[in-house]
């Protein structure tokens, strides 16, 4: 089964359009969404939780169309985590424990200890660290089969983000269980992520097995000559300088006796952003 | 068992895993019958995709080194030795027309090629 | 919905003590003023929290939880329901003592009930379709403008309410050193059944209905309103 069913949704608003846009997530895997900011990635997640209204395209989460009761089944952390600023956990957990019909106490209690969080404090005083932290233990304790994230590691230190990853891998041990997840740091997703898609200026420029895009493509520094001399199809982006040229190539497409190097999805992302 | 991937060597991750478990296989560390580690715990252990685990998996299954058992796992097939050889003898080959290949580009002839292999013996 | 009002609900628990105590005062000190303003002020509390749930933009976080904009939108009808019938409750055991001793009649005083309260019926009714329509913060450029035409109405009703008296449809004793409420709708019912030579027991009557129609009518437009905004 997919956890996520995309099907040619298009929106468009003032000076900005996106789509038309498909796209898959299996069940059991992780995809990232990599875009700059205002490609598209908050508009398309807003899509998927019916926050915004598509002007075309069907949209089916864990096999079916969107409601609200689905929500009971997908964790989800915005950007922002929208709590009422001036309760305190306890009372912010009665909420949820009234709201999601599978709310888990323990395992919430779990998270809090975990996070280190402040049991009698209002939200208001939260760092922004810790505001992520709260949303991702709500998320993680009603039964989620799937987690969807809009930028939750913008603003968080390297080791909260490290912590993060390693939820996200232990999430899907389960093979019931998916993630969305978007960023524009790159080198989390890299880390962690089965799938990626790229989007760029509202399109999807590619949804890819992440490990066959690092196959596929392959990083060359050599003269601008012999740049030249290679098939055009086999160059997805290139720089050159009065010092020589660079270019992101298809490694099938370019001879053995050429010295490639790997690429990094975020190479990967920003040259193939510049091409097109 | 040990595994060892290098994200950054560019040698292509499922082929990193396909290797190390066919010559774990073959040299014995890994007997007939042992069970291998499910296609999702070696992939969240090792912090790899699942997608790339699954597909070594399933080109050592299509050569006959593992089977799955539904519902059990997957085990390491017992060894037969004709495949094996027949294996090497395919990757001989496709070496050899790679050397030929680089050979012809940097103008050796197949004597030159023989006179490298002597050097490498001594 | 249940989350909702759980959270709804322990957001006025404060305010609504403290307006319960200023009417129990009121009772007390015999504060007319006191009484009615608590009422109407207990009526208004579901507006209350809305301008800092913008803020803290829960309005968009809610979405992310397992109800629909319909239960969004009818837990805060409910709520107002709420707090209107626990603002009459009050009002109505507080105004006991002017009833008991002989200062209102039984008319006089379930009119002065259904003035006091008509407040947190018809704010609310106007200010959430805007609310749920352009957003929480944007509400609050209407809720100002609604006090403003309010005691625009309110000076009307006083010239209405002298009117009133000076039919016989009011006993005087209880409008001295009252501050008048805020019940545009019941005044100009009040007017209409003035020129109809009506009794209180229709104009109480026609406010309700009045005051319930507005209410199911705003309901369906917030409903529609919410379902079509985005975030």
């Amino acid at each position: 089964m997919n956890a996520i069913e995309i099907s040619n949704i298009a929106k468009k608003y003032k000076g900005f359009s996106l789509g038309p846009l498909s796209l898959t997530l299996p069940a059991g895997c992780i995809l990232g969404l990599i875009g700059e900011n205002g490609a598209g990635k908050t508009t398309t997640i807003k899509a998927l939780l019916g926050m915004n209204h598509p002007d075309s395209g069907e949209i089916r989460l864990l096999g079916q169309p969107l409601s609200a009761d689905l929500r009971n089944e997908t964790g989800v952390v915005l950007d922002e985590v929208g709590l009422p600023e001036n309760l305190r956990i306890p009372q912010i957990e009665k909420i949820m424990k009234y709201s999601f019909r599978n709310w888990k106490s323990d395992v919430f209690a779990e998270y809090i200890k975990k996070f280190n969080l402040p049991e009698n404090k209002r939200f208001r005083t939260f760092s922004k660290g810790m505001k992520m932290k709260l949303g991702l233990a709500i998320a993680l304790s009603h039964d989620a089969k799937l987690l969807i994230l809009d930028e939750p590691t913008a603003g968080l230190d390297p080791l909260v983000r490290e912590e993060l990853l390693d939820i996200l891998n232990e999430f899907t041990r389960d093979e019931g269980h998916a993630v969305l997840i978007s960023s524009h740091i790159v080198s989390d997703l890299e880390k962690v992520c089965d799938y990626i898609a790229f989007l760029h200026k509202g399109q999807l420029m590619l949804c890819e097995e992440k490990d066959r895009l690092l196959e596929q493509y392959g990083f060359l520094q050599t003269t601008a000559e012999n740049l030249d001399a290679l098939e055009p199809a086999a160059i997805r982006g290139k720089r050159v300088t009065q010092y020589g040229a660079e270019a992101l190539v298809d490694r099938k497409l370019v001879p053995q006796t050429f010295d490639i190097r790997p690429v990094t999805i975020e190479e990967l992302f920003v040259y193939m952003a510049k091409e097109g | 068992m040990n595994l060892f991937i290098d994200n950054k060597s560019g040698a292509p991750i499922y082929d990193q895993i396909y290797s190390q478990i066919k010559a774990l296989i073959i040299s014995g560390a890994l007997s007939e019958n042992d069970p291998l580690p499910s296609i999702r715990s070696l992939a969240k252990d090792l912090r790899i995709s699942v997608v790339t685990t699954k597909r070594a998996y399933d080109e050592l299954e299509r050569e006959g080194f593992l089977y799955t058992v539904p519902a059990k796992g997957c085990f390491v097939a017992p060894k037969n030795t004709e495949l094996l050889r027949e294996e090497h003898l395919k990757q001989i080959e496709n070496h050899l027309l790679e050397i030929r290949q680089l050979a012809a580009a940097c103008g050796m002839s197949k004597q030159d090629i023989i006179q490298m292999l002597d050097l490498l013996d001594t | 919905m249940k989350g909702l009002l759980c959270k709804d609900l322990s957001g006025i628990f404060v305010p609504l003590l403290v307006f319960t105590a200023m009417l129990l005062a009121g009772t007390a000190l015999k504060i007319p003023y006191f009484l009615a303003f608590s009422a109407l002020m207990i009526g208004m509390l579901p507006i209350d929290g809305m301008p800092k749930d913008a803020v803290s933009r829960w309005e968009s976080y809610q979405l992310t939880m397992p109800v629909s904009r319909f239960g969004i939108v009818t837990e805060k009808y409910l709520l107002m329901l709420f707090c209107t019938a626990v603002s009459a409750v009050l009002l109505s055991i507080g105004m006991l003592r002017f009833l008991l001793q002989g200062e209102m009649s039984v008319s006089d005083y379930t009119l002065w009930i259904v003035r006091a309260c008509m407040g947190g019926i018809l704010i609310p009714a106007v200010y959430f379709p805007v609310c749920f329509r352009f957003g929480y913060g944007k509400g609050k450029a209407v809720y100002i403008l609604l006090i403003v035409s309010f005691a625009v109405l309110i000076t009307g009703e006083l010239a209405v309410t002298e009117a009133a008296e000076a039919h016989g449809l009011l006993s005087a004793k209880v409008l001295h050193g009252c501050f008048p409420l805020l019940a545009g709708n019941t005044a100009v019912s009040r007017l209409l059944c003035m020129l109809l030579d009506a009794d209180s027991s229709q104009i109480i009557a026609v406010s309700v209905s009045g005051a319930l129609i507005l209410t199911l009518l705003s309901w369906l437009l917030s409903l529609w309103g919410f379902r079509r905004r985005e975030f």
